[in-house]
C-alpha cells in the first residue's frame, strides 16, 4: 500500500518539482538566506569520532534549535551524530527526545523503556513518557508516569506534568488553578518555562470556554516559536481577528503550520494572497507525502476542508491522524471533518472517546449542532 | 540544574507539528537501451552550505557568484553522492554535464546539476545513494527512474543502495497474461458465471426430442455470449485501472455473486436464448470491476500501464477460451440425445446447485462472513 501512495505522489510531484532551471544574469544577485550558523551542527571532519560529551551537548542544541525553529534538518543531524556514539542511558534520552519530536513514537518509547528499567525515577525519561502517552490520549499512563517524578528538584515539573494530563482528563478546573498559580511564579521562571506555561494556560483557559484569559495567555508569551504562533493564531481565527494573523504571520511563510494559518486568515479576509498561499501548501503537502512523510496529517485535514472544501479527502486524513495522535488540536479537526461530511459512524466514535476520558472542550460543543 | 530544567520544560511540548519539510534531493535518470544516461539532480543550497563551504564570505547571503566559485566542489559532492551500477558494470557519470543552474522548490532554492553518462548494460541496476551519508539522518532523495522505457519512482536512503530488476515490456506483458489466465481458472465465481452462460446453449440448436443437432448454432451463440461477456469486462476492467471508477470491493464482490445467482436461475426458469447477450454483457461490467481488484500492481506511466492491461485481459480471454473449448463439445456430445438426461440434470440441476452455492457467497460477501471458500 506505502509503495502506491508513494509511486501516485511520485507522479503528482515531478510535475511540480520540474519547473524550468534558470541561470541568475548578476553574478551579486543574492540568490538563497542560509540560516545562521550559530552552532556547527555537523563534526568538524564528519564520520570521525569525537569526544562523546562534545557530542553530547551538540545533540541538545541542535533539538533546541529544532524546536526553535520547526525545522527537521536539525533533527537529521542530530540523529546522523547520535547514530555513531555507544548507547549510554544520557544518548538513550536524547534519541527518544528526537524521536518523539519527528513523530516516532513507538521508537522513542523503546529507548525510554531502556532507561526506565534502569532507572524507574528517571525524571526526563517519564516526563517523555507522559507526553508521548498524553498525544495519543492514553491519560491514566500519563498520570502514571508524572507521579513517578519524585524529588524536590523536580517538583515544579511534577506539577506541570499533572496539571497538564488533568487538564485533558475531566478535571479541568483544578488543572488551570495549578497551572495559573505556575505561570505567577512569573520571575523564578525562565523564558522557556514562561512560555510553556502560558501556552499550557492559553490552551486549557480555551477549552474550557474563557475565550479571553486564554487570549491573555497567548499574548503574553513574549517568544515566537512556531508552537506559540500557531496556538495564537488559532484563537485569533476562532474569535474573528484575521486580520491580526496576517500581521502575526506574514513573514512566516516557510513553515507549513503556520502558512496555513495564514492563508485562513487571508481566504476570511479575502485577500488576493490566498490563492497562491493555498497553492504553496498543496505543493508542499504533495512534497512531504512524496518523502515518505506523514507527520503532518492534522495540518493537511484543515487545509483539505477549510481551504479546498473537499470533504471525503478531509476525513481521510482526519482519519489517519486521528490513528496516530489525539490531542484536542486532532479532536477538533477529526470532529470537524466528520461533520462537514455528515458521517455518524465516525462523531459516535469520537463521542464515545470524549466520554471515557472525559475531556473537556467547550469549542467541540460550540461547533456540534445541537440535537 | 537550571539547565537541566529548561530542557525538562521543553520535553513536555507536543511533538513538531507546524514544521517544515526535511532536507530532499531530487534526482530523476533515465537510461537510455543502449545505455546511454541522462538526467537531472536538483540538491537544495542549504544542503550544500553544511557540505561545503560555498558561502564564501559567510555573511549568510547566498550570491550567485559564490555557487559558480564553488562549481567544482558541488560536482564533486555529487559525484561521490550517486554511484549507479548494472549488472556489467560501473556506469561512467558525469555530474555538472551542462552549466549549473538554480531552480526553486517548495523549501527554497536549490542547485540543478545535469547528469550524463554510459552505462555497460540496462539489466539489474544498482543505485547507491551517499549524499548527506552520515551527517542528516532524514535527508532523502527523491528519485525518478527511466530505464529502457520502465518508470520507476523511488525515495533513496543515504548510505544505502536499491537494486531494480527491470522486466523488458515484453515480459512484464507475458506475466500479466499469466497471471490473467490463472485468474479466470482460480476465480470461481467467474468461471461459474460463465458455466451458467453455456449451460443451455448446448440446447440452443437440438430439436426438442434431441435427436436432430446443429452444433453450429451452438458454437455461434457462444460467440455472442462471450464476446458481450468480454467487451464489458474489459471496459470496467480498463475504467478502474485508470482510476475513472471506483466501487467499494465489498459492493463489487456481493455483485458478481448476484450475477451468478441471477444467471443460473435464469437457466432454471427458461432456456430461451432471447436476450441472454445482454445479461452477459451486463454482469461483465461488474465482473470487470472485479478483475479490477486483483490486478497488482501496475506501472504508473501510462503506456506501461496499458501494455500490462493488455497482458492481463488477453489472460483472461486465453483462459476463457479454453473453459469454451472444453466445455462446449462436451456440453454438445451430452445434448446431442439428451444422453444421461442433459436437459433436467445437467442444465436444471445443475444450474440450481450452482445458484444455492453463489446465493452463499452472497450472503457471505454482503455480511463480511466465512462460511465456505470462495
Amino acid at each position: 500500500m506505502r509503495v502506491v501512495i508513494l509511486g501516485l505522489c511520485g507522479l503528482m510531484l515531478f510535475p511540480v518539482a520540474q519547473a524550468r532551471p534558470f541561470i541568475p544574469k548578476d553574478p551579486a544577485e543574492v540568490v538563497e538566506q542560509l540560516p545562521s550558523r550559530r552552532l556547527a551542527w555537523v563534526p568538524a571532519t564528519a564520520g570521525t569520532r569525537e569526544d562523546p560529551s562534545v557530542t553530547l551537548e551538540a545533540v541538545r542544541s541542535l533539538l533546541q534549535m529544532a524546536q526553535r525553529e520547526g525545522d527537521p534538518r536539525y533533527l537529521g543531524y542530530a540523529e546522523a551524530r547520535l547514530a555513531i556514539l555507544p548507547p549510554s542511558t544520557e544518548s538513550r534520552l536524547l534519541r527518544a527526545r528526537l524521536l518523539q519530536a519527528s513523530h516516532r513514537f513507538t521508537e522513542a518509547q523503546a529507548e525510554l523503556a531502556v532507561v526506565l528499567r534502569a532507572d524507574p525515577t528517571n525524571t526526563e525519561a517519564q516526563l517523555l513518557q507522559a507526553s508521548i502517552y498524553q498525544v495519543q490520549g492514553h491519560y491514566a499512563l500519563a498520570r502514571q508516569s508524572c507521579e513517578h517524578i519524585v524529588g524536590l528538584e523536580s517538583l515544579m515539573l511534577a506539577i506541570g506534568c499533572r496539571a497538564q494530563v488533568d487538564g485533558l482528563n475531566g478535571k479541568g478546573r483544578q488543572a488551570l488553578g495549578q497551572l495559573q498559580r505556575l505561570t505567577a511564579l512569573d520571575a523564578g521562571l525562565t523564558p522557556d518555562q514562561r512560555a510553556w506555561g502560558r501556552l499550557a494556560l492559553g490552551d486549557l483557559a480555551w477549552r474550557l470556554g474563557n475565550d479571553a484569559l486564554a487570549g491573555q495567555a497567548y499574548a503574553s508569551v513574549s517568544d515566537v516559536s512556531p508552537d506559540t504562533a500557531a496556538a495564537y493564531a488559532d484563537w485569533l481565527l476562532a474569535t474573528g481577528k484575521p486580520a491580526q494573523v496576517v500581521t502575526l504571520l506574514r513573514d512566516r511563510t516557510r513553515l507549513d503550520g503556520l502558512l496555513l494559518r495564514l492563508a485562513l486568515a487571508e481566504q476570511m479576509l479575502n485577500l488576493p494572497q490566498a490563492r497562491e498561499h493555498r497553492q504553496a501548501l498543496g505543493e508542499r503537502f504533495a512534497a512531504q507525502a512524496a518523502r515518505g512523510d506523514f507527520v503532518h496529517l492534522r495540518e493537511e485535514s484543515r487545509y483539505a476542508l477549510e481551504l479546498l472544501g473537499d470533504r471525503a479527502r478531509a476525513l481521510d486524513l482526519a482519519r489517519r491522524n486521528w490513528s496516530q495522535q489525539r490531542e484536542p488540536a486532532d479532536v477538533m479537526v477529526y470532529q470537524r471533518a466528520a461533520l462537514a461530511a455528515g458521517s455518524r459512524r465516525d462523531l459516535a466514535l469520537l463521542r464515545d472517546w470524549l466520554q471515557t476520558t472525559h475531556m473537556e472542550d467547550s469549542r467541540l460543543d460550540r461547533e456540534r449542532p445541537a440535537s | 540544574m537550571k539547565r537541566l530544567l529548561i530542557l525538562l520544560l521543553m520535553v513536555l511540548v507536543p511533538p513538531m507539528a507546524h514544521a517544515h519539510k526535511a532536507s530532499d534531493s531530487y534526482l530523476s535518470i533515465d537510461v537510455a537501451q543502449d545505455g546511454r544516461l541522462s538526467g537531472r539532480w536538483d540538491i537544495a543550497l542549504r544542503d550544500l552550505d553544511v557540505l561545503l563551504p560555498i558561502d564564501a564570505d559567510n555573511d549568510r547571503k547566498l550570491m550567485w557568484s559564490e555557487i559558480e566559485h564553488a562549481e567544482s566542489g558541488i560536482v564533486a559532492v555529487a559525484s561521490k553522492g550517486l554511484q549507479i551500477r548494472t549488472q556489467g558494470g560501473v556506469c561512467q557519470l558525469t555530474p555538472g554535464a551542462g552549466p549549473l543552474a538554480l531552480d526553486d522548490h517548495v523549501d527554497g532554492r536549490y542547485v540543478v546539476l545535469m547528469l550524463q553518462g554510459q552505462c555497460p548494460d540496462t539489466k539489474g541496476v544498482e543505485v547507491a545513494y551517499g549524499l548527506l551519508a552520515g551527517i542528516d539522518a532524514g535527508h532523502r532523495g527523491i528519485a525518478h527512474l527511466s530505464l529502457a522505457g520502465v518508470e520507476r519512482d523511488m525515495v533513496l536512503v543515504p548510505g544505502q543502495s536499491v537494486r531494480i530488476e527491470v522486466r523488458s515490456p515484453l515480459q512484464s506483458l507475458l506475466s500479466q497474461t499469466r497471471e490473467g489466465i490463472h485468474h479466470i481458472w482460480t476465480g470461481y465465481d467467474h468461471l461459474l458465471f460463465l458455466l451458467s452462460l453455456l449451460l443451455p446453449v448446448a440446447l440452443l440448436g437440438a430439436s426438442s426430442d434431441g435427436v436432430r443437432l446443429s452444433p453450429r448454432v451452438a458454437w455461434r451463440s457462444t460467440l455472442v455470449l462471450v464476446t458481450a461477456f468480454t467487451v464489458a469486462h474489459s471496459l470496467t476492467l480498463a475504467l478502474a485501472t485508470f482510476g475513472i471508477v471506483h466501487l467499494p470491493s465489498r459492493w463489487v464482490e456481493s455483485a458478481i455473486a448476484a450475477s451468478v445467482v441471477i444467471a443460473a436461475l435464469h437457466n432454471v426458469v427458461s432456456e430461451r436464448p432471447g436476450t441472454r447477450w445482454i445479461m452477459a454483457f451486463g454482469f461483465g461490467l461488474v465482473h470487470g470491476l472485479g478483475f479490477a481488484s486483483v490486478l497488482g500492481e501496475l506501472p504508473s506511466a501510462t503506456v506501461p500501464r496499458l501494455v500490462a492491461l493488455a497482458g492481463f485481459n488477453a489472460g483472461v480471454e486465453v483462459g476463457q477460451m479454453l473453459v469454451v473449448a472444453a466445455f462446449l463439445p462436451l456440453a454438445i456430445s451430452f445434448a446431442r440425445h439428451d444422453r444421461l438426461g442433459y436437459r433436467r440434470w445437467g442444465v436444471q440441476a445443475g444450474s440450481l446447485a450452482i445458484a444455492v452455492l453463489a446465493f452463499v457467497w452472497l450472503c457471505q460477501r454482503m455480511f463480511d462472513l466465512k462460511l465456505i471458500p470462495g
